[in-house]
């Protein structure tokens, strides 16, 4: 079966990397655009949680719109070390309920970025995840997973012009990010080489999770 | 009322005076036509016929109908009354009263006319003619209570509380034991407790206690009964029993402040003095807290008060819970909750040494000192935003500004960072850098009302109007801005775009703004009005009698006080500087060129005004275009057209024949209402001073002596003003002899002059207070004032001054110099109007420009003039 990869948009391709440290795996990472950047290796100091994620912390969502749109921009500008172009905004606006904001303790902390994409030859809508990130200090958390599974729950409840899949792009040697993927079922349908211009390797996956009769499918919680 | 018409026109009167009541103006107009057109000369109906086009915005035919109706039957009540609703109806209160009682005159039982009457006296505060009124109204409709409530209310207005009590008594003799019904059980008890509070006032507490024991059953306000009786034990010393009562408030609720205060006064805790509470005091104190924290554990007033008066080690120890449970629990508020504290000396430095320590702990351990588990991950966010705050207010700004970055960074979509950063580049001096950072904070809400009107101020402050219009537009109704936020009395608004445009010296506009503060204030006053009646109705008589007494003390708010005082400082300007007339303008323009370039630049000045006169006109014809439309579009909509703004830029207010008159309007409201104020009496010379009216300008000289006599603005005013007399003419006309005497006896008697020479006064002013730079800075203007060929010495002694570091313990940081921004600015300008020295000038300017670094003003470093300049150097080589 032959895969088609759309390419994303003009501007940017988003991919996963791992950021350069490694005494503790991340589960989850921010994505960026490598097309005109160099890899920046992101620092910061790891506070070493008691809480973990065995407590459950008290996050609630909020879709973006123009009146909150900074927000998102704010939180990208600080988890990526890229200036997204106004075509990426406009597709999250576009995207309705499936670009979020998570909040904790009433602060915007992380975000998923969508785009809705109609399936090729017919049939269909899917989703393309652009980003998701959450603010240093606040990861580990459960955030980001609490972000992705609403997004899937969200895709599930959707009957009018249903979603058949869900799909993001991640570099080969992201370990990280393909595992926390996998725990949501997400798949490797396909491998991309030279995707990349300046990153080694210059692989990438496409992480994919095919959602056919959505009833099925269940969500890890 | 129409007794002088036949039957069938009696009844058409009839109609008139209905319609009238019940706003069908038409009909009443055509029912005017049909007795009109037999009887044209016949009075009432004229009148009313005015009454009634008065309501349909036609003011000078309605005039003119009322004093022709008045005319034809001065004999009829109808007639004055009509013509007294005339003048109310336009706020010629004085002029109503005097038509209702002619109409009185003819017809004394008329209720309707007395009502009227009383209302007018109260709110004219005509306190004797209200009590005559209202016993009239008593007298003749007893069965009425709102007579009995207003008679006694007015008693109450004319200081006489018991002759109230007495009357309210009268009344409740003629009520039956079962009273009240149940559907008046509220306003029956609001009229208790305004007799419990009466009996009070006339000094008889013991009488109010046991009025307000007795009634206890029939009083529904049982928070406002048992605060009564709280406040009344302890005046009657029984100490004991209050406590019980305070302790039971505080049980309903324990974070209100009175409540504690009250307990702490029957506990003999009460503070006295400045001095604040002696050693056994606080001990108690402590005792009395520790019990109320652990009874109240959820309670922050029974936290925060102990920080008040805790001292030393106790101090450090309350602070530390205090500020660390907060900072967990993200209360952005934190740092203005403990402001008050930095006043009380040394507990700055505690309070540093203790924030400090959270975030090294944090920072470390990622809990707080001597916590046991991780905090989550905004504490240290919120610790690095009150850090920065603490800073602020000790005025380190570059540590501030470090802190709140680093803030900023933790968590850049935290809306408050951004605004706190704001403000503390607007300490610093860097009012641009101030508004782009608030407009950044509003960018990440739009929606919200609050950082939208914080970006509207520092836009404003930046002198960035019209960005801020636009700005402040966005939460406007339909995007009508001026009107609208005129009709909001938006205040703080017109009184920061005033000020821009006043730096801006823009004085029309500026004018314009300062003069809608004061129509605020006037129409506050008229607003009572209604209250008069509501109020008695509704028989809220505390709230009644409050409103009242805030009424008379309305012109001394802070808002009006500055609006005032601004604009006189407009009129003064204004005064100071004469505008010339377009007309000279436009010849010093054409003198000096050949006469045919004349001719030209004359040619092309008319067809410029012509095509300006042509765009007026067809702006206009838009304009009433699109107010066609808008009524055709709302037809059911109210008949108020949008209101033209014939003078948007204020001219015309400027425009006055004498300035100088209109400042002395606003002053006198000003000495009137707040005496007590420096400023007032500053203003009130330089008025006088230009009007060269000395007597009065003495006085506002004594006025201020009194007030502060070490001032730096009082001492230039009272040499001034002795300089002044010292260079007059000699008098010629006896008024003018007899003033002369009169300085030149109070000048013996000021001890302040010591019947020594102006110079004299001014040196030994200079060596009292040489370290102070205002002080100095006065000394150096009268100096120069006095002796124009020592204008160096007097810049000398401008820059001689040293700025000491403040004193260890304040609420300034340590090592930081005592002089602040705003003063080092005004020196400025007294160098460089004053002193005529621009060389001075610009060696200050770099002296402080080292001091203040982030100061726009003076051009420092870091401000954004220096920054933004740098920054577009190189742009602009790229491009």
């Amino acid at each position: 079966m032959r895969y088609h990869i759309p390419r994303p948009s003009r501007f940017f391709f988003p991919v996963f990397i791992r950021y350069r440290w490694t005494r503790k795996t991340l589960f989850f990472v921010p994505t960026l655009d490598l097309r005109d950047t160099e890899c920046v290796g992101g620092h910061w100091r790891l506070v070493e949680l008691k809480m973990g994620k065995s407590q459950d912390v008290q996050v609630s969502f909020d879709t973006v719109r123009e009146k909150n749109l900074m927000q998102l921009k704010k939180l990208n500008l600080s988890i990526f070390p890229v200036t997204y172009q106004d075509k990426f905004y406009t597709d999250a606006l576009s995207s309705g309920d499936f670009t979020k904001l998570a909040y904790y303790a009433d602060l915007c902390v992380g975000s998923i970025a969508c785009r809705l994409e109609k399936k090729e030859g017919g049939g269909g809508v899917r989703l393309y995840i652009m980003t998701l990130g959450v603010l240093a200090p606040y990861r580990r958390m459960g955030i980001g997973s609490k972000l992705l599974r609403k997004t899937l729950e969200q895709c599930e409840q959707q009957t009018e012009s249903p979603i058949m899949e869900v799909y993001l792009h991640v570099q080969t040697n992201n370990d990280a990010a393909i595992e926390f993927y996998k725990k949501f079922n997400f798949e490797i349908t396909e491998e991309i080489k030279n995707y990349y211009k300046h990153l080694e390797p210059p692989d990438c996956f496409v992480l994919s999770k095919t959602l056919v009769s959505p009833s099925k499918t269940k969500v890890p919680q | 009322m129409g007794t002088s018409l036949p039957p069938k026109e009696a009844n058409l009167f009839k109609v008139i005076v209905k319609s009238y009541e019940t706003k069908q103006y038409k009909k009443g107009l055509k029912a005017s036509d049909n007795i009109l057109k037999k009887f044209p000369e016949h009075g009432e109906t004229l009148a009313m016929r005015g009454l009634t086009l008065n309501c349909m915005d036609r003011k000078a035919e309605a005039y003119e109908l009322v004093r022709r109706g008045v005319k034809n039957d001065l004999k009829s009540h109808v007639c004055w009354h009509v013509y007294g609703l005339l003048y109310r109806s336009d706020r010629e209160y004085r002029e109503a009263i005097k038509c209702y009682r002619n109409a009185l005159r003819i017809d004394p039982e008329n209720i309707q006319i007395l009502r009227d009457l009383s209302l007018l006296q109260a709110q004219m505060r005509d306190m004797a003619g209200f009590v005559e009124t209202r016993r009239q109204l008593l007298t003749i409709k007893p069965s009425h209570r709102a007579n009995w409530i207003g008679f006694a209310i007015a008693h109450h207005c004319n200081y006489d509380a018991a002759m109230a009590v007495q009357i309210l008594e009268a009344y409740e003799g003629t009520l039956e034991d079962d009273y009240p019904p149940d559907n008046e059980r509220y306003e029956h008890s609001e009229m208790l407790l305004y007799k419990v509070t009466l009996l009070q006032e006339s000094g008889a507490p013991e009488k109010a206690l046991a009025e307000l024991n007795s009634k206890e059953s029939k009083i529904v306000d049982k928070v406002g009964l048992k605060e009564l009786r709280a406040s009344l034990l302890v005046a009657l010393n029984r100490l004991g029993e209050a406590e019980d009562v305070y302790r039971y408030l505080l049980d309903m609720n324990p974070d209100n402040y009175g409540y504690y205060e009250g307990l702490q006064k029957c506990l003999g805790l009460r503070l006295q003095g400045t001095d604040g509470y002696t050693p056994e005091q606080v001990e108690k104190l402590v005792e009395l807290y520790t019990s109320l924290r652990a009874q109240y554990p959820k309670s922050s007033a029974a936290k925060r008060i102990p920080l008040d008066f805790l001292q030393g080690s106790q101090f450090v120890e309350a602070a530390k819970t205090y500020i660390a449970f907060f900072l967990s629990k993200g209360v952005p508020s934190l740092f203005s909750d403990i402001l008050p504290l930095y006043d009380q000396r040394g507990k700055a430095d505690v309070l540093e040494e203790i924030v400090l320590q959270i975030e090294t702990s944090l920072k470390d351990t990622g809990s707080l000192p001597g916590g046991s588990y991780v905090e989550p991950p905004p504490t240290l966010m919120w610790t690095l935003f009150l850090l920065a705050q603490h800073y602020d207010r000790r005025r380190l700004y570059g540590k501030a500004l470090e802190k709140i970055d680093e803030a900023i960074k933790h968590t850049p979509t935290a809306i408050d960072l951004y605004l706190v950063k704001g403000r503390i580049m607007k300490h610093a001096g860097d009012r641009v850098a101030a508004a782009a950072l608030a407009d950044e904070a509003r960018s990440m809400d739009l929606a919200d009302r609050f950082i939208n009107s914080e970006c509207v101020k520092r836009l404003l402050q930046a002198d960035l109007v019209d960005l801020a219009e636009k700005t402040a537009v966005l939460f406007t109704k339909d995007g009508d801005q001026h009107n609208n936020l005129f009709d909001m009395q938006c205040m703080w608004y017109e009184l920061a775009s005033g000020d821009s445009y006043w730096r801006k010296d823009m004085l029309g506009k500026a004018l314009k703004n300062y003069l809608a503060v004061e129509k605020h204030y006037t129409d506050m006053l008229e607003d009572q009005f209604d209250f008069h009646t509501y109020c008695l109705r509704k028989m809220t008589l505390r709230a009644y009698i409050r409103m009242l007494k805030f009424e008379d003390t309305l012109h001394s708010h802070r808002f009006f006080c500055r609006a005032a005082a601004a604009a006189i400082r407009c009129y003064l300007k204004r005064h100071d500087t004469p505008p010339k007339s377009s007309e000279g303008e436009e010849e010093i323009a054409v003198a000096g060129l050949p006469p045919n370039e004349r001719k030209r630049l004359r040619q092309k000045m008319r067809k410029a005004e012509a095509k300006a006169k042509k765009a007026a006109e067809e702006k206009a014809k838009e304009d009433e275009a699109l107010a066609l439309s808008n009524a055709k579009s709302n037809k059911k909509g109210s008949q108020v057209t949008k209101q033209v703004d014939d003078d948007p830029d204020g001219e015309k207010l400027l425009q006055v024949s004498d300035p100088l008159e209109q400042a002395i309007k606003y002053c006198k409201l000003l000495q009137e209402n707040s005496s007590g104020a420096l400023e007032t009496h500053l203003l009130a010379f330089d008025i006088y001073f230009r009007k060269k009216k000395i007597l009065l300008a003495f006085q506002a000289v004594k006025k201020q002596l009194k007030l502060d006599a070490s001032n730096p603005n009082v001492h230039r005013n009272l040499i001034s003003f002795f300089n002044m007399v010292d260079n007059l003419p000699a008098a010629e006309t006896p008024g003018e002899k007899l003033v002369r005497q009169v300085i030149a006896v109070e000048r013996d008697a000021l001890s302040i002059l010591g019947n020594q020479p102006l110079l004299e006064v001014n040196r030994a002013f200079l060596e009292a207070n040489k370290d102070s730079l205002l002080h100095r800075a006065a000394a150096a203007e009268v100096l120069a004032l006095l002796s124009p060929e020592s204008k160096e010495e007097a810049v000398k002694i401008i820059e001689d001054s040293v700025n000491p570091p403040v004193a260890e313990g304040g609420a300034i940081a340590a090592g930081v110099g005592e002089w602040v921004l705003k003063d080092c600015v005004a020196v400025h300008k007294i160098l460089l109007t004053v002193m005529k020295d621009e060389n001075a000038a610009s060696r200050w300017r770099v002296r402080m420009a080292d001091l203040f670094p982030y100061s726009t003003y003076f051009v420092g470093p870091k401000s954004s003039a220096v920054v933004e300049a740098a920054s577009q150097v190189p742009s602009s080589v790229s491009k």
